[in-house]
């Protein structure tokens, strides 16, 4: 798709990378530590499912697209519960019989889509309605966050106990699929179905390895996030190519620098340690 | 005396699996009961009945002669190591605060003063006062198991139940566990899960073998119990 960039379209990709950033601050760290990163896929790729209802009843795409991934996220949690199955397995039945059904009622309409934006995602097709969207969720997220800090961190650490404690970890479940599923859409616009999971991920993963008190690991998620969809922009507005796999190039590098140099300093300060031993035994 | 904990005819099925046979047990106050039994035999799934955390298939539970839903706040819970994550970024003094959070959710809560000289005062009990601002994920295994402990007392229960608490630690750290919980004992009924024969004699009062329903209660573990099991 080519655009012509208007100072108006970059306002609104950065207005939207910005906030993109702090609701994927907040949403990967629950991802991360609940392990809902395949989850998240498979709510990213079940949304090609709706998109073809949408097709095929004639609506908005992405309207169709969010409702089937809230569905597919409190389905998933729903039989994983009660089933007591496997996620991957459910996952992957999800996100393949999501995206079957999705192609085929797409050649029923007799449409050809151009998947391309989906999959990579274009920051610069933001519309006006889903800068309201996103402003909406992070304020709504930031509510639920500070508002219940304590017993969403219980929630996230020791849930078994939460519920032990009589908080109700019914509510942050539900909470959390329906907002899973709606973010996931929403970020289908910034960094596409494919690379999403690469966004919840990596950052939240980068500030554990950097920081180890909470609320700090949430800040400095927001922070890389910031750095990584800003400077994403920049480049893919430079080189012209899909901001999805700007953005997550520069995610997926910082992320293997961060490792490779904890990694490092790890094994040194093993063989330092080793020196010490040996030397108080000779 | 009167009864701490009580199951009247308690079954717990998972779909087609029965884990929970009806069961019924008395707990006096001030006991401190060890449950053992094989691996898969629904020990975990007994105590989690109790917690409020497995609906029953049938049957009842009181605590206190209350309904266990009427229970929060009477039951202190102390998990297996492996049912949170060690890497959490959390402090030894927020694991334990945790214990103090109201179970109805208030937004907006912080913890009050009382909270933290609470906090305060279980850690300089289980004398681990030194530790309060160190990640979890830099304790030993026995230091870990004391901050759940100190955790599951901050809401100053009236049981204290624990599952499995002296699994893959040293014997040293494990008579300090058992230590900490015979004196908690003088104070408190204790419910514990162990694979510890050893500890029977030593600190419980009663002993239940359990395999699916009780399937011997006494005060000491019989030899050919032992033997006939493989424990």
């Amino acid at each position: 798709m080519k655009i012509e960039f208007t100072q108006h379209i970059l306002m609104h990709a950065l207005i939207g990378g910005v906030m993109a950033s702090i609701i994927c601050g907040i949403i990967g760290i629950i991802v991360l530590e609940k392990r809902l990163v395949m989850m998240s896929g498979g709510i990213a790729h079940s949304a090609i499912g709706g998109m073809g209802l949408g097709y095929f009843f004639n609506f908005a795409p992405m309207i169709g697209a969010v409702v089937v991934a809230v569905l597919a996220s409190l389905g998933i949690g729903r039989f994983q519960r009660r089933q007591n199955e496997t996620s991957d397995v459910l996952i992957g039945i999800f996100w393949a019989v999501s995206m079957a059904i999705g192609v085929f009622l797409m050649d029923l309409a007799g449409k050809q889509v151009e998947f391309e934006e989906y999959l990579f995602g274009n920051i610069f097709t933001i519309s006006t309605l889903q800068l309201w969207l996103f402003l909406g969720l992070m304020l709504l997220l930031i509510l639920v966050f500070i508002g219940l800090f304590h017993a969403f961190k219980a929630y996230l650490f020791d849930e078994e106990y939460a519920s032990v404690q009589g908080l109700n970890v019914r509510f942050f479940e539900w909470f959390l699929f329906i907002v899973l599923g709606f973010t996931t859409i929403l970020m289908i616009k910034v960094v596409g179905m494919l690379l999403v999971i690469a966004l919840y991920s990596a950052p939240p993963a980068i500030a554990k390895r950097l920081t180890k008190v909470f609320y700090r690991v949430i800040i400095l998620t927001i922070v890389l996030n910031l750095f990584f969809v800003l400077v994403g922009v920049v480049i893919s507005y430079v080189l012209h190519i899909s901001s999805g796999t700007a953005i997550v190039f520069l995610t997926g590098i910082t992320y293997f620098t961060v490792m490779t140099i904890d990694l490092l300093r790890t094994k040194q300060r093993l063989r330092r340690d080793r020196l010490i031993n040996e030397d108080t035994q000779t | 005396m009167s009864l701490a904990l009580e199951l009247k005819n308690v079954t717990v099925q998972y779909q087609t699996d029965i884990a929970v046979k009806n069961v019924s047990l008395a707990v006096e106050e001030g006991e401190f009961l060890i449950i053992m039994g094989p691996n898969g035999g629904g020990k975990s799934t007994l105590i989690k009945a109790v917690l409020d955390l497995v609906p029953l298939t049938a049957g009842e539970i009181t605590i206190n002669g209350q309904n266990r839903q009427h229970s929060f706040g009477k039951i202190g819970y102390v998990p297996q190591q492996s049912y949170f994550d060690h890497k959490f970024p959390i402090t030894v003094k927020d694991v334990i605060l945790m214990g103090r959070l109201p179970a109805k959710m208030r937004w907006f809560h912080r913890y009050s003063a009382q909270d933290h000289e609470i906090a305060q005062r279980v850690m300089a009990d289980l004398n681990i006062e030194h530790l309060a601002h160190k990640n979890l994920d830099e304790l030993s295994g026995g230091q870990k198991q004391k901050v759940l402990i100190a955790r599951a007392l901050s809401t100053h229960p009236e049981i204290l139940v624990l599952d499995e608490p002296t699994t893959s630690l040293d014997p040293p750290s494990r008579l300090q566990i058992y230590n900490i919980l015979k004196t908690l004992n003088e104070k408190m009924t204790i419910v514990m899960i162990s694979h510890d024969d050893q500890t029977i004699s030593q600190y419980g009062s009663t002993m239940i073998y359990f395999n699916k329903r009780i399937l011997y209660k006494g005060k000491d573990f019989p030899p050919q119990l032992l033997v006939s099991t493989n424990i």
